[in-house]
């Protein structure tokens, strides 16, 4: 997931995409240091540990990685999609929203 | 990610079996002396050896459990027995069939000792993963009987929430919906409302092609991110951890 996302956030700098990390590690520190170690440059809110984490648990997320893909609109476009076809996914909504510009 | 899945792998058994600990006496020692063999049997796994399921501690404790479990044949303290085996009866290598047989044993063990105990209050939420293991029609056939019966409104909210996910399983979203309202409106101060209001919410606010709700968090820094903040974007949201 990471090393795939890594490259991803580099491939698509510039355009109107943003990757948005929900994190549920141990403590803030914790991240702090996989953010460090894994050269994470994308937004992520620390939400506290699975049990506590508010955005998680009101998302009713149940499993990790849950992944959602929205649209240029804010409108759910697709859930559970992983790596290339994140990816695939991702370009589509782009072209979408750079042809209804 | 191997080894995360691993971890996550033996969390989750440790943590099955330690959930469904009895409080004291002969039950809590057989199931303090299965944590410790399943604990190295894990660590041995863990180390480097190989996943022999044949020496899983399973196969040595489940006659142990059984005989608990038949000799306090409808006394309280049978439920976590019987809970203990359904729970674990996949771990001991055999074939399908038996480890099935063995799991619909203890079930009926319930059905026919426990149904009105508020016991099961307790024994219900472990059961939510059972379905592969002793079939979601007979389970939903059990959960139907513990709605009906059980004087506990702990016990029979957790039977629908857990009925409510094997009808979701079985493509009848709408039943799932129906208890799962249920649940909430007649049952609002249970510990199954809180979790079937999540499901609803997902229902009612996390479909495709929906908008997605707003939320607003910190980064490590105690920065605010509100998801809003990106509209105009393409945005995957990731919720990830290492824990």
């Amino acid at each position: 997931m990471l090393p795939h996302e890594r490259e991803m956030v580099q491939r698509l700098s510039g355009k109107p995409f943003t990757l948005l990390g929900i994190n549920s590690d141990q403590s803030r520190d914790a991240l702090k240091k996989v953010l460090k170690d894994e050269n994470i440059t994308w937004p992520n809110i620390y939400g506290g540990t699975p049990r506590e984490n508010k955005i998680a648990r009101q998302w009713n997320v149940t499993g990790w990685p849950t992944i959602y893909i929205l649209d240029h609109e804010g409108v759910i476009r697709h859930k559970g999609l992983r790596d290339e076809e994140m990816e695939r996914a991702v370009h589509e909504l782009l072209e979408k929203a750079a042809a209804g510009r | 990610m191997k080894p995360i899945v691993m971890r996550l792998v033996a969390a989750a058994c440790l943590a099955g079996a330690a959930s469904a600990r009895a409080d004291n006496g002969e039950l809590a020692k057989l199931q303090d002396e299965f944590q410790r063999a399943q604990q190295k049997f894990f660590e041995e796994y863990q180390a480097g050896g190989e996943y022999d399921a044949k020496k899983h501690p399973a196969v040595e404790f489940m006659p142990r459990f059984r005989a608990f479990a038949e000799a306090n044949a409808g006394k309280p303290e049978a439920i976590q027995a019987l809970l203990w085996i359904m729970q674990s009866s996949g771990m001991t290598g055999q074939d399908k069939a038996l480890s099935m047989n063995t799991a619909r044993w203890a079930l009926k063990q319930l059905e026919e000792n426990h149904l009105a105990d508020a016991g099961l209050a307790g024994a219900v939420p472990q059961m939510r993963h059972l379905a592969w293991q002793i079939g979601g029609e007979r389970l939903a056939a059990f959960y139907e009987k513990v709605i009906k019966k059980n004087p506990s409104d702990e016990a029979k909210a957790s039977a629908m929430f857990n009925l409510a996910d094997i009808k979701h399983d079985a493509d009848e979203a709408k039943a799932a919906e129906k208890l799962l309202r249920t649940i909430v409106s007649d049952y609002p101060t249970t510990k199954a409302a809180e979790q079937a209001g999540r499901f609803i919410f997902e229902i009612e606010h996390l479909q495709i092609g929906m908008k997605a709700p707003d939320f607003v968090g910190e980064d490590v820094h105690g920065n605010e991110i509100k998801l809003s903040q990106f509209h105009g974007n393409v945005v995957v949201i990731d919720f990830w951890g290492f824990w």
